[in-house]
Order: C-alpha cells, then structure tokens, then sequence
C-alpha cells in the first residue's frame, strides 16, 4: 500500500524528524551527563570535559555516598512507603472504583462526595493541623495512610471497569446469586490487570517522588523519606552540612567541593534509576491508562 | 447518562417474574457495596472532609491549646490583615503570572509533539519516541530541581560553561528574578511536554483512516492532513484541556517553586502557595496562612464553576462534569 | 545526727580533696584527673550544706530547709530514675547525636535522668518549635536557647503552656542556678515577663568579647603579591582587584575569589558589618540603638554609599557571585574551600569554616575606612539571655527537671558541657582549673572530636566572668578572639543593638510588629540585593525609600521603640 510521496511530502518527513530527534536530544541529553558525570574524575567533569563519554572513569562519588548513613537509611524508609503504601492504594482504589462502578442507592452522593474533594481543600494548614490531631505527625505511617486513595485514580479504576467489562456479565453473575464481594473477587479483579499496572505505576511514583510529607509531617530524621534527603543533598549551590559531614576526612579542601559535585551526580543517579526502570517495564500500560483517565466521570 | 439508558432499555425487556428477582437480589447485595465504599470514606472524612471543617480557625485566633472550637472569633481580621499588608498585591500576581506563562507556553507543545509524533510511520521508532518523552515525568521535583542547580550554577554550570565559551558573562539564572519564570516554565515543559502528548496522540490513534484515504485520493498532502483532518479531530480534547488549564490560573503549587526559591529571585518566586507554607508552617500563622488559602480555594471554586458554565453553553459535552 | 555526719563527711571529702590536688601536684600519673573529677563532684553536694554551716543561729530555718529539702527537692542522682522529653537547639559547630555524646552520658549516670533527645540546628528547629507549640504535644522541656522573650509572653503568660519557674529560683531548689544569679542582681528583672513571672531558666557565657565579627584577610595572597594591609575602601577594592586578577595562589587560573560574604543570618558574619567602614552601623534587621532611640540603619547615607561600593565590587567580580543567595553552611565551606581573599567572620580556629593552616593564612584586619567616614563596628552585648531552658505542662517531673538543670548549671558541669568531659578531653590542673588534655599520642583533640562528645554552646550554662577567671583556663580557641575584639574596640559602636527586643510588648503590638517586620526585612533584603546587582540611582532609591514609608517603617520603629523604653526602664 506504499504510495508514492510527494516532494513536499518528503521535506515534511524530513523537517519533521529532525525536530523530533532533537526532542529526542533535549530529553536525553541531560538524563545522559548526569550518568557519565556521575562515573567521571570529579576535576574533568569541573573542567566541562565530560559531554559525550566519561572522562577519567572514577567512582569516588559513589564511594562517598555509600558511606552516607542518612541517605541509605532514607531510601529503605522510600522502599517500606513505596511498597506497602502502594498495595494499600491498590487494594482499596480496586474496591472504591468497583462500588462507584455499580448501581446503588446513594450513588450519586457518593460520587459527589468523592468529587467534590478533587476542587476543594481544606488547604495545608487545617490539613495538617487534623492529621497531628490524628496523632500522625512524625509517624511513619503517615506515608502509607495520607493519599491512601487519589480521587483522580478511582475514577480511572470506575470507568474502566464501567467500559470494559460488559454489563451483561454481571447480570448474568447476580442471576447466579453471586454477591458483589465473590464477583468483585472472582471476576473483576482477575479481568482488570491492565488497570491494576496502571495504578501501581501512578501510586509506586507517587509514593517514590513523595517530598511533601516528609517535609511537613516528620521531622525525625530516621523517618524521612529518600526525597527529603536529596533536597538536602541537591538544592544548595555547593557543599551542604550534611555534605561536610560526609566528607570531612577529606583533607584537601579543593578536592571535597569536587567531590561534592560529583556525589549530586550519583545521588540522583541511585534515587532515578528505579523508577525510571518501574516506569520502563510498565509503560505499555500506559496510553491506556491516560486514555481512561481522559474519559470524563 | 449513556449507562442508564441502556440499562432501562433493558429492563423494560425483562419479563416481571425476573425484574423481581433482579430488584431482591440487588437490594440484598446492596450492603456489600456499602461494605466496599466504607474504607474510602472513612478516608475522605478524616483527610478530606475534618480539614474543610478545620477552615473556621481563618475566622478565629486559633491557639492550640484552645483548639479549633475553644479559639475565640475575630471574623474577617485576618483576610483584612492580609490585604493591609505589603506584600498581597505581589503575591497574587506572581501566583496568577506564574501560571499564565505557563499556559501560554506549555499548553501547545504536547500538541504539536502529538501531532508530529502521529506522523512517524515506523512503529518501534514512534515506541521509544513516546517511552523516552514521557521520561522526565517520572522523575521527582526535588531531582529536577537538583539538576538545575547543577547545570545552572554561576560557577560550574554547563550552561555557564557554555555561555562563557561563548564569549558572555556567566548568568546567575537561580538567583535573578527575570530568570525564575523562564528556568520553572522551560524545566517544566521539559519534564512534562511528552506526558501531556499521550493524551493527543490517543485522540489521534482515534481518528477514522478512512478519513485519510479520501484525502489522499483528493491529493491532500500530510500538512493538509494536520490541518484538516488531525486537528479537527482533537479539537474537542483540546477545548476540553485548556477549560481545565484556565481553571488551575490561580492554584498554588508550592513544592518547585519553594525548590527553586533563593534570596535573589524572589520578586518572582514569592507565591501564594509558598507563602502559605512559609508563614504558615514555618512562621507558625496558622490562622492568618488558613484564611490566605481559603480565599485562594473559593476564587478557584468559583472560576472552575464559570468556566465550566462557559464549556457547556458552547457545547453541551463538553465541561467537566 | 544524720546532718552532722554529713557535714564531717563534707569536711572530710575537701581536705581529701586538696590532699589528692597536691599529690596530683607532685606526682606525675594519668589517674589523678580521674580522681579530681569524682571528688569534685563530690564536693558538689557538700556545698549548699557547708554554706549553711556558716549561719549557725538559723537553726529552726535550717530545720525548714532541711524538710523541704526533704520533700521538694530531689537529691541526685535520683533514687528511682525517671525519663524527660527534650527538644533542644545545638550549635551550628556541634553534632546534633546528642544521645551518643560523652558528656550527656555522664549526666545520665549523675542524675539518674534520662533524656529522650530531639535536637535541631537554627531554621530547623525555628521550625520544629512552631510545629510542637501548634500541636499541642509539648516536650518536658525545650533547652539550648531556643526559646525568646516573645515566646515567654504568648506561650507562657498567654497560652499557659509553659510553666513559670520563679517559685523555683531560691537557694534550696536551684542552689547553683540562685547562687550565680545573686552575683548578677540586674539580670533578674530582664527575665521577669508581663505578668510577674518568670518562665525560663536564663544562660550567661561572660567571656569577655566585645565584638562579634572581624575582616580577615589572607596575608599570604597579600604577601605573594607584595601588598599591604588595606585601610580604606579604595585601598580594599584595588587589593581585591589584585587578588582576582594577579594570580595570587599561583596555580595559573584566575580562580580565587576576593571577597566572600553572606546576606543575613548571623550578625557577625553578616554583609551588614561592612557598611560600618562607612560610618554606618547595620545588623540583620537593620534596627539599632543611638542615644537611646530605635534607629533604622537601612534608610542612611551610609548605607546607601556602602551600598554603592559592594555593587562595584560585586559588578567587577570582586564579591563572590553567589554570596547575596547562600547560606551560612555554604558560606562557611566556601571559607573552607580555602581560595578566598576575604572575609568576615567570629575567629579562624575552631570554626565550621576553619581549615588546617587557616591560622597562618589569615590576620585580622581592622575595618578600612570610607573617605570622610570614620569606621563603627557592631558591640555585643553580654548578659543574662532569656530562654536557656524551658518546662512545659507536659513535665510529669518537675522538681526532677528542676533539679536536673541546677545540676548542669554548677560550673564544674557547665564548663564540661562546653569543652568535653574531664577525664576524657579536659583535666584540672594544680590550680582547680579545667585545661584540655592530649591524646594519648601527644596530639591535642580536634573541634570535631570535641563537638561530637558535647553541646558546646548548646548546653545550659550561667557562667560569670568571675567564675571563668577562677575555675577555667581558656583554650587557644579562646583566647585567640581576644586581641581581635582588642583591635575592634575602638571602633565599637555606644550602645548595643541586642538589647532592642529585649523589652516586652503586648500580644497585639507584638503581633503588630513581627507582621511588619517580616515584610519590612523581606523588602530591604530584596532590595538590597537588587541595589547591589543593579547599582543605586537617586530614582531608586527614593523610591526605596518612598515604599519603606508606606509600608509602615514609622509606626514599625515606634513599637520598637516601645519595647526598648519598657527594656530601659528596668
């Protein structure tokens, strides 16, 4: 079915291309130094030396970093939150969207109810003052239990369920006498994989990328999250305490700023790195799951 | 709504016997859903709801030994204290600006990627295109705004490298106020421009090829096709996203722009959401900072419900309820 | 009878005492500090009870003082030990493990309480305070200095949160607290809040230091390039001209930086020190003292040429890029990095910024002078500061607590708290003194090793001059800062701008003014910095001024002015 192109045609192809693989570039590009700087002699890196290949192979950012307590403290602490907060978000997310998806009486109150929260908030202070109430300041559990359910992801999980599985067979279910809870069990879940690597991604990189409850809701520092760290890490314009701290056997001063750039390097090399491979492995879920989500509730 | 249509359709064909067993059987599995409902409520009262409740201390001198209720009134004190101060008029504006520029300039582009992106015919290239783009989105606020502070660095930055190899003074981005806009909206469309295409480029999966086939027989070239056929198209969705882009003018993230934050350019980075949590966390103005953010949440209510008005009385399925 | 054995015993213990010093006079064994610190601590509790001896007809007070001591007042170490929640304000220079540091174990051991520690540095626990007020869950006790005399009056004679102690300020609960404040009878009124009360244990640390801040300037660079020491600003640019352009480290790059400074933050570190070479005194916040009236040093002359030199310099590159947005941990490693020309800062050894070698570096330089101007200089002020420690409603545990602090206010204790403990970093010499002590190999102890082994300026201290000439040999560190604040003392300004907050206000001018304050600082920050990027022109900086009026600056400096006057009159 190969049609001949047209000249205009072709330099549309090729103009078009172009642009996308410098988006490519754009995208890539940074990703990319920020791996071989985190592997370079800290000195080229400082030098602008490394642009296309590491320069000098040297692992002394890493080195440091695994001597850093906190941070390796932080990213189990990131690694408990991720996991087990994720299966809770998945568990009832499944539940809340598979009632919201079904006939009932007072449907449509929930429904606003659930609605309603996406457009109006308490704000950050109520919020916090009642979850301190609730006696969730500077307990981790506040991690798993805050966003236990996203509003926005139960009305991806109701209308999935909604549009692809046919109302016929759950009438065919209840003429059986199956219950809500065994059809829910037996059926929904086992049809609704697609759905369930959908939300896993969207809660696992939220739980993952969280930098906002460790920052107002836990200030004891074996709590906190691999996020809060890397703020510490990351955001200064050179050498933080905590990174003096992590460095200050090092007895050459010009050195240690050095090597602090590097550790940044190689901190967010280790914090991206799983997310961006659970994000790898799952994206065929993916323009599915916008795809449901972009069909209005 | 399309639901329940078909639903009654079906109904009226059940025969009566049924439709009483259907009715018993429904009331009886009622409770379950109850059952299933139960956790989420719960949550959305205690996390959701009790906040809301909680926004009465913006109309009283909140002291926590006194608690929410025990704190005495002072009515509209601490909205009138806001507005007598300095600072109100820049904090809005920063807040409404911010946003604006973002609109105006990350709006279109995850359109024109999706609309270019649709034109890739080979598969595994359009794959990796899309898995690469959405990339950045995956990546945290505080890794963004740690690879900022490392490229941009006055000193060692790449950028800064570059210009100076250039032969230009080495630009201070994080620290000048007339950088703060274009370093947050550029980062952004960066990190988020590819995302926001998967929406478009569903939306053009779900065009009729049909429609392409006539065009090539009426010898449309591929611009033609975009203009004519692709854009039409998502023109709906379009709409649709950019209603819910106007509606988020005045909403107040607060997370990259504390992030980004530094003493130089805070003319520009001074927004309410930051304000709220720097005055009100930090500076312990619990009161004063609830009634900033409750003022913020009613105008955004109130825009989100005009807007909305505004979407369905152009057509009727559009809007976002 | 109990009594008296005591007493003999007491008796018995000092002349055991100045036995063991003077054996340890003469011989020459490790193991006599070991002994010198147990019997000090001995001693100790013989004390109060030796100073009654002295007022022998009191018998029937001394009966009442024995049976308040018997009912009130714990004796330590506690028989049943109990466990108190502190939140508690370290040093920038010190580790914040308390848990794990020497001295805090010796404590445990002495007094049989325990601590369950939560400790913060400055902005952290600025923040972590305001959360605990909020929340309602108080700690027993807030310790280190973390808590003002605003704070006293909403969370003590407003909230009732925290717990007056005055009833505790007397010779039977607080023996070593009491004893030092009577040698300081004006410090006590500064304490007592609106309603008559006084709601926190007070700290002094009366060393001596007259000024906060000095120039230091790198004499080799100087040296390298055949320079002398600048004494005026134009002297001081052409210097730091030379220093960025002439290689002075001879690595061949134009890499040193001149001029390294830092907005805000610590008053002797502070940007604002430098427009004292211009006549005009400035602190963080920018509200000082002359002839008894709140002036506002932002608004001045002298403040806008001081100004328009840090932006020349700034705008040729002689002022490090990023100093106007770092902070003070950033400032301090640029310091450490070891490639600056000049700084300000409280001393070279010792410090966050310190590095080996920076002592021969560096010299203290006196301020330059701005043509026509004769240099001010910031003057600290010394004496009682409010806020040492804290107990809140929470405490289960008072008399313990209370005892606990006295028992850390005693000197012997104090001292150890700010240099480490005896035995292991210090000893006492043949004088009673306390000196540092070497390492087995003959070293002296790092700042590291110390401030990880103690609160330093953290702890909880009321240490008068006369009790630091007496009991306390002053380290190198010490006594280094000495001839600095010698060389500045000419230049320090009559009145302190410490004491301008020290007066106590209304809840609602109080109120009042930290809402003005906050958005008058953040208006001259900004614009200071924007002066400095941009220059100053006569347009912007009338209309600086122009907006300073209508923000509200008079009526700011009025309640300034309100709180100083109620500070005055005591």
């Amino acid at each position: 079915m190969k049609v001949k192109m047209s000249t205009g045609d072709r330099i549309f192809t090729i103009v078009n291309y172009t642009l996308l693989i410098l988006a490519l570039m754009m995208v890539i590009y940074p990703l990319y130094i920020i791996v071989i700087a985190s592997i370079s002699d800290p000195y080229a890196v400082m030098r602008g030396e490394v642009l296309l290949w590491p320069k000098d192979i040297s692992f002394i950012g890493y080195e440091r970093l695994l001597k850093h307590k906190d941070i390796w403290i932080a990213y189990g602490n990131t690694i408990l939150y991720t996991v087990v907060g994720t299966l809770l978000n998945l568990v009832l997310t499944l539940m809340t969207g598979y009632a919201l998806s079904r006939e009932f009486m007072g449907k449509k109150f929930f429904n606003l109810m659930f609605v309603f929260t996406m457009f109006f908030s308490g704000g950050l202070i109520p919020t916090f003052l009642q979850v301190k109430s609730y006696g969730l300041y500077n307990n981790p559990l506040v991690f798993i239990v805050m966003g236990a359910i996203s509003v926005w992801n139960v009305i991806i999980a109701r209308t999935f369920m909604k549009s692809s599985l046919p109302e016929e067979l759950y009438e065919a279910a209840v003429m059986d006498g199956c219950s809500h809870v065994r059809y829910f069990m037996k059926i929904v879940l086992p049809l609704s994989k697609a759905l369930m690597g959908v939300l896993v991604v969207y809660y696992a990189v939220a739980h993952w990328n969280d930098y906002m409850t460790g920052l107002i809701y836990i200030s004891k520092r074996n709590y906190q999250p691999l996020q809060v760290v890397l703020k510490e890490l990351l955001t200064s314009l050179q050498v933080t305490d905590t990174m003096s701290s992590m460095l200050n056997d090092v007895q050459d001063n010009e050195l240690m700023m050095r090597v602090a750039e590097s550790v940044k390097y190689c901190a967010i090399v280790i914090s991206t790195v799983p997310i961006l491979a659970l994000y790898t492995s799952m994206q065929k879920f993916f323009v599915k799951g916008v795809m449901i989500g972009s069909v209005k509730g | 709504m399309k639901c329940k249509r078909k639903e009654k359709s079906k109904m009226t064909k059940r025969s009566g016997r049924e439709w009483l067993i259907y009715i018993r059987k429904r009331l009886r599995n009622d409770w379950q859903i109850y059952l299933l409902l139960l956790p989420a409520v719960v949550y959305l009262i205690m996390f959701h709801y009790m906040p809301i409740y909680g926004v009465q201390i913006a109309f009283k001198n909140f002291l926590p030994v006194k608690g929410i209720i025990g704190s005495e009134w002072v009515g509209l004190e601490h909205f009138r204290n806001f507005f007598k101060s300095f600072y109100w008029k820049r904090l809005f504006a920063n807040t409404l600006l911010l946003n604006l520029f973002s609109l105006l300039f990350s709006f279109p582009l995850p359109i024109i990627l999706a609309l270019m992106m649709n034109q890739v015919t080979q598969k595994k290239f359009k794959g990796f295109l899309q898995t690469t783009l959405c990339a950045p989105n995956f990546i945290s606020v505080v890794v963004l705004a740690g690879m900022l502070y490392l490229f941009l660095s006055p000193t060692n930055g790449m950028i800064n490298k570059l210009i100076e190899f250039c032969g230009g003074k080495p630009v201070f981005f994080l620290n000048e106020a007339r950088w703060f806009r274009p370093v947050y909206i550029l980062s952004g469309i960066w990190q988020g421009a590819g995302w926001g295409a998967i929406l478009y480029t569903a939306a053009l999966s779900g065009i009729d090829p049909q429609l392409y086939e006539a065009a090539t027989m009426d010898g449309a070239n591929k611009w033609h096709k975009i203009w004519y056929i692709d854009i039409p198209g998502i023109l709906p969705i379009i709409i649709t996203m950019l209603i819910m882009n106007t509606g988020n003018l005045l909403t107040s993230e607060f997370q990259k722009t504390l992030l980004l934050q530094t003493p130089g350019n805070i003319a520009a980075s001074d927004t309410i959401g930051v304000y709220v949590y720097t005055a009100g966390l930090e500076g312990a103005q619990f009161s004063y900072t609830t009634a900033i953010g409750l003022m913020l949440n009613v105008i955004n209510f109130v825009i989100l419900i005009i807007v909305n008005k505004v979407a369905k009385s152009i057509d009727q399925s559009q809007g976002i309820w | 009878m109990k009594r008296k054995a005591a007493r003999a015993m007491g008796l018995v213990l000092t002349m055991a005492m100045s036995v063991s010093l003077l054996a340890g006079c003469g011989g020459k064994d490790t193991s006599g500090a070991e002994e010198a610190k147990t019997e000090v601590s001995q001693t100790e509790e013989t004390t109060p009870e030796t100073a009654e001896d002295t007022d022998e007809g009191a018998a029937e007070e001394e009966a009442k003082a024995e049976a308040s001591q018997q009912t009130n007042v714990p004796t330590l170490p506690l028989e049943e030990p109990v466990t108190i929640n502190v939140m508690a304000m370290a040093d920038p220079s010190v580790s914040v493990d308390y848990e794990n540091m020497a001295f805090w174990k010796m404590v445990e051991e002495e007094t049989g309480v325990k601590v369950n520690w939560t400790v913060a540095k400055a902005d952290e626990f600025v923040q972590k305070k305001n959360l605990m007020f909020a929340s309602g869950e108080y700690p027993d006790v807030i310790f280190g200095g973390g808590i003002s005399a605003d704070e006293e009056e909403s969370y003590g004679v407003e909230q009732q949160i925290l717990v007056p102690v005055d009833e505790y300020m007397n010779a039977e609960s607080m023996p070593n607290y009491y004893g030092l404040l009577e040698t300081r009878p004006n410090f006590m009124k500064q304490m007592v809040a609106t309603d008559g009360h006084i709601y926190s244990i007070s700290r002094a640390w009366e060393i001596g230091y007259t000024s906060g801040g000095h120039y230091f300037i790198n004499k080799q660079w100087l040296d390298n390039l055949g320079l002398s020491v600048p004494t005026t600003m134009d002297e001081f640019k052409a210097v730091l001209k030379a220093f960025k352009e002439q290689d002075p480290n001879g690595n061949g790059q134009a890499d040193e930086i001149p001029l390294e400074l830092v907005l805000k933050d610590d008053a002797s570190c502070a940007v604002t020190n430098l427009f004292g070479s211009f006549g005009q005194l400035d602190v963080p916040g920018h509200r000082i003292l002359e002839n008894d009236k709140v002036v506002f040093s932002a608004v001045q002359e002298g403040y806008r040429k001081g100004l328009e030199w840090i932006s020349e310099a700034y705008n040729e590159g002689l002022i490090d890029t990023e100093s106007f947005s770092q902070d003070m941990s950033t400032y301090y490693a640029k310091i450490k990095g070891g490639n600056i020309g000049c700084f300000i800062g409280w001393r070279l050894g010792g410090m966050a910024h310190s590095f080996e070698g920076i002592e021969e570096q560096f010299i203290c330089m006196d301020p330059p002078a701005a043509e026509g101007a004769e240099p001010v200089w910031y003057k600290t002020e010394a004496s009682a500061m409010v806020g040492g420690a804290a107990i809140t409603v929470a405490n289960e545990h008072v008399a313990e607590t209370i005892a606990w602090l006295d028992y850390l206010m005693d000197p012997d204790i104090a001292f150890q708290a700010r240099q480490g403990n005896v035995g292991i970093y210090q000893e006492i010499d043949e004088n009673g003194k306390f000196v540092m002590k070497m390492k087995e190999d003959g070293t002296a102890y790092t700042n590291e090793e110390i401030n990880a082994d103690c609160p330093g300026p953290g702890g909880l201290f009321f240490l008068t001059s006369d009790v630091i000439k007496e009991k306390y040999s002053l380290s190198d560190l010490h006594l280094e800062k000495y001839p600095y604040c010698e060389q500045y003392d000419k230049y320090l300004c009559a009145q302190s701008p410490d004491l301008i907050d020290r007066g106590r206000l209304s809840q609602e001018d109080r109120d009042t003014r930290s809402r003005m304050k906050t958005d008058i600082d953040k208006f001259v920050d900004e614009n200071t910095i924007r002066f400095i990027s941009e220059g100053v022109t006569d347009s912007s900086w009338n209309t600086y001024l122009d907006t300073l009026n209508s923000i509200g600056l008079e009526e700011y400096l009025a309640l300034c002015q309100k709180s100083y006057d109620a500070f005055n009159k005591n």
